[in-house]
C-alpha cells in the first residue's frame, strides 16, 4: 500500500510540474533558449553568431525576454525551418523564431503564438510577359506555368499548397528572379517585405520585374514552442498581445522594417 | 524501514523513474502529439453528427451528398491534417453528440452545434465558427385569440402558452430559462414541431433563424398562419467540440478557424450558407 501511495504521490507530483514545468523552468534557469536560423536574414535577424543580434525578431526575443525576467540564449545553427522545429522537438530550445509562417502543417507538431507579422504573397512577374498574357494572374494560373519560391521564405508552404509540384524552390530571391528573368518560371513568390527590400537594391532590374500584390493571401509569422508547452504559449501570446496594446510592437516595426510596415500584427 | 522495505521501495521508485523516463523518450521520438498521431494513425477524423439532416449545415445534396457548411469545414480540416473525413451520423439529439465525442466514438463534433456552458462542462469547444440568432414561429390565430397583448414575452411566458423545442437542443434550454412559466414540449425534430404550430397543437416553436427561414422557404404559403420573429439578444454561438483530454487537436482547431478566417475561406462559406440562400440551388 505504502507503494502505491508514494507511485501515486510521485505521478501526482509529476502531473502537477508538467503544467507548469515550461515556464517555470525557464524562470528558474534565468535562460530562455531560443533556436534561430544559422543565417542573417535581414531586416529579422542581423548579427553574426556570437555576436548581439538585431533586427525585428532579434529585438522582438529581447523583449520577451526582459519582460519574462530571463536571459535569451541563442541556438543558431538550423539550416531550414524544420531544423528549427527539431530543435524544439527534441527540447533543444525553448522557442523558435525565424520568419516561421504558422502553417497547419506545421502546427500538427508544434503550437505558434498569435503572429508577430502579418505579410501579404507578392509575385514577382516580367512586366512584358505578364502583359502578353492579361495580367499576372493568367500567367500564374496556367497548368504548366512554374512559380519559383526562394527556399527560406516564410510563404512556401503556402506556396506549395496552392501550387502542387508546379513550384521551383530556388537557394535564394535572386535566384528565383533569375528564373523569371530567364522565363524558366512564370513568377516568383515572395513575401511582400522582401520583394520591397529587393527592389530596392536592385533599381534596375526592377524595371523588367513587376511585383503584384496579392491582397486576399496573407502570411502570419509566429513564435513556435514545443506541443507541450501549452503555459510558455499562452504567456508569449499574453506578452504580444500586450507589446501590440503598448506600441511596442510597432515601434520594433518601425525601427527595423520602416514606418510604413505598422500595424502589421492584428 | 526494514532493510527489505527500503529495497522494495528502491525497485519502486526505479520502476517509477522508468514509467517517466520511457514516457519522455516516447514524447522526443513521437513526432507528433498524441492526440494528432491517433488520428494519423487511424487516416481518419471522424465528425460526430445527428442523424436528422440540419440544411444549411449538413444535408443531401441532388446526387445524395452529404453538404453544407459543416461538412465543408469537416472535409477541408481533414484535409489540412492529412487524412480522410468520416461523417458518423449516429446521434439522436444534439446533446448525444457531445456523448459521442466524450466517449470517443467521434474525434470531434462539427454539427450546428451551440457551445453552450452546460456541453463546456464535459467537452471543450473551439471558438465560434457561425452566430445565428434566436427566432420564434408562432401560430397567429392561437396568438390573436389568447388576447394576451403585444410583445413576445407576455405572449409566450404564459401558463396556457404550449412552445415546441428539439429534444437535447440548445433552444430547449434556452426556451426553459426565458418562457419559465410555459409549458415546454420537447419533439424529435423540428419539421414535427413546424407541423404543430401550423396546425394549431402549439403556440410556438422556438429555434434559431436559419431553422425558420428554411421552413418559411419550404412553406412560403404557411406566412398566412404562422409568423417568424427573430428575437433580440445574445445569439447562438456554434463551435467545435473535442474531447476534453485532446488539448493539442483544440489548439490545431482554434488554428484552423483562424486561418480559415484570414484567408477568406470563413467568409465564402458564412456568405454561401448563412447568408444567403444560394446553398438551396445543392437541394434535390
Amino acid at each position: 500500500m505504502a507503494v502505491l501511495r508514494l507511485i501515486a504521490a510521485l505521478a501526482m507530483v509529476s502531473a502537477t510540474r508538467m503544467s507548469a514545468a515550461d515556464i517555470e523552468e525557464i524562470v528558474t534557469a534565468k535562460v530562455m533558449r531560443v533556436g534561430l536560423p544559422a543565417d542573417e536574414n535581414p531586416p529579422y535577424i542581423m548579427g553574426a553568431p556570437g555576436s548581439p543580434l538585431q533586427g525585428l525578431e532579434g529585438d522582438l526575443i529581447a523583449e520577451i525576454a526582459k519582460r519574462l525576467g530571463v536571459r535569451a540564449e541563442f541556438v543558431r545553427t538550423a539550416r531550414s525551418p524544420k531544423e528549427l522545429l527539431a530543435q524544439l522537438a527534441d527540447s533543444r530550445v525553448d522557442l523558435a523564431i525565424g520568419q516561421l509562417p504558422d502553417s497547419l502543417e506545421w502546427a500538427r507538431t508544434v503550437r505558434f503564438t498569435r503572429p508577430y507579422l502579418l505579410i501579404r504573397e507578392v509575385c514577382l512577374v516580367d512586366r512584358l510577359t505578364s502583359a502578353k498574357a492579361g495580367g499576372f494572374e493568367r500567367l500564374i494560373a496556367g497548368a504548366s506555368a512554374r512559380i519559383a519560391v526562394p527556399a527560406s521564405s516564410a510563404v512556401l508552404p503556402s506556396a506549395r499548397e496552392e501550387f502542387g509540384d508546379r513550384i521551383l524552390v530556388s537557394p535564394t530571391l535572386a535566384a528565383a528572379v533569375n528564373l523569371v528573368l530567364s522565363r524558366a518560371a512564370a513568377g516568383a513568390m515572395v513575401d511582400e517585405v522582401s520583394a520591397a527590400r529587393w527592389l530596392e537594391d536592385n533599381p534596375v532590374a526592377g524595371l523588367r520585374i513587376e511585383s503584384a500584390m496579392r491582397r486576399d493571401r496573407r502570411t502570419g509569422l509566429a513564435i513556435a514552442v514545443s506541443w507541450s508547452s501549452e503555459e510558455l504559449h499562452a504567456w508569449i501570446n499574453l506578452c504580444l498581445e500586450k507589446c501590440v496594446l503598448d506600441g511596442t510592437m510597432n515601434s520594433l516595426i518601425a525601427k527595423n522594417l520602416g514606418p510604413s510596415w505598422t500595424g502589421r500584427s492584428r | 524501514m526494514t532493510l527489505l522495505a527500503a529495497r522494495f521501495l528502491g525497485r519502486a521508485t526505479v520502476a517509477v523513474a522508468a514509467v517517466f523516463g520511457g514516457i519522455a523518450s516516447l514524447r522526443a521520438q513521437t513526432q507528433f502529439p498524441p492526440d494528432i498521431a491517433r488520428i494519423t494513425a487511424a487516416g481518419e477524423l471522424r465528425i460526430a453528427m445527428t442523424t436528422e439532416l440540419w440544411p444549411p449545415f449538413f444535408f443531401l445534396n441532388k446526387n445524395q451528398q452529404l453538404t453544407g457548411i459543416d461538412v465543408d469545414l469537416a472535409t477541408e480540416a481533414a484535409r489540412q491534417l492529412g487524412v480522410k473525413v468520416r461523417f458518423v451520423r449516429e446521434a439522436k439529439t444534439f446533446d448525444e453528440i457531445v456523448t459521442m465525442v466524450v466517449e470517443r466514438r467521434a474525434d470531434i463534433a462539427i454539427a450546428y452545434l451551440s457551445d453552450t456552458l452546460e456541453r463546456a462542462r464535459i467537452v471543450r469547444f473551439t471558438r465560434t465558427y457561425v452566430q445565428v440568432r434566436p427566432a420564434v414561429l408562432i401560430n397567429r390565430t392561437l396568438a390573436g385569440s389568447s388576447r394576451r397583448g403585444p410583445g413576445l414575452n407576455p405572449l409566450l411566458n404564459h401558463p396556457e402558452a404550449r412552445i415546441g423545442v428539439t429534444k437535447g437542443s440548445s433552444a430547449e434550454t434556452f426556451a426553459a430559462a426565458d418562457f419559465p412559466l410555459a409549458r415546454i414540449v420537447s419533439y424529435e425534430s423540428w419539421n414535427e414541431i413546424t407541423r404543430d404550430v401550423a396546425t394549431e397543437k402549439l403556440l410556438a416553436g422556438v429555434s434559431d433563424e436559419i431553422d425558420a427561414k428554411s421552413w418559411q422557404t419550404a412553406n412560403p404559403e404557411g406566412a398566412i398562419e404562422v409568423e417568424t420573429v427573430v428575437r433580440e439578444g445574445p445569439p447562438d454561438t456554434m463551435g467545435i467540440a473535442v474531447n476534453r483530454a485532446d488539448r493539442h487537436l483544440l489548439y490545431w482547431l482554434n488554428h484552423f478557424l483562424a486561418t480559415k478566417d484570414r484567408d477568406g475561406t470563413l467568409t465564402v462559406l458564412r456568405r454561401k450558407y448563412i447568408e444567403n440562400d444560394q446553398w438551396k440551388n445543392e437541394l434535390p
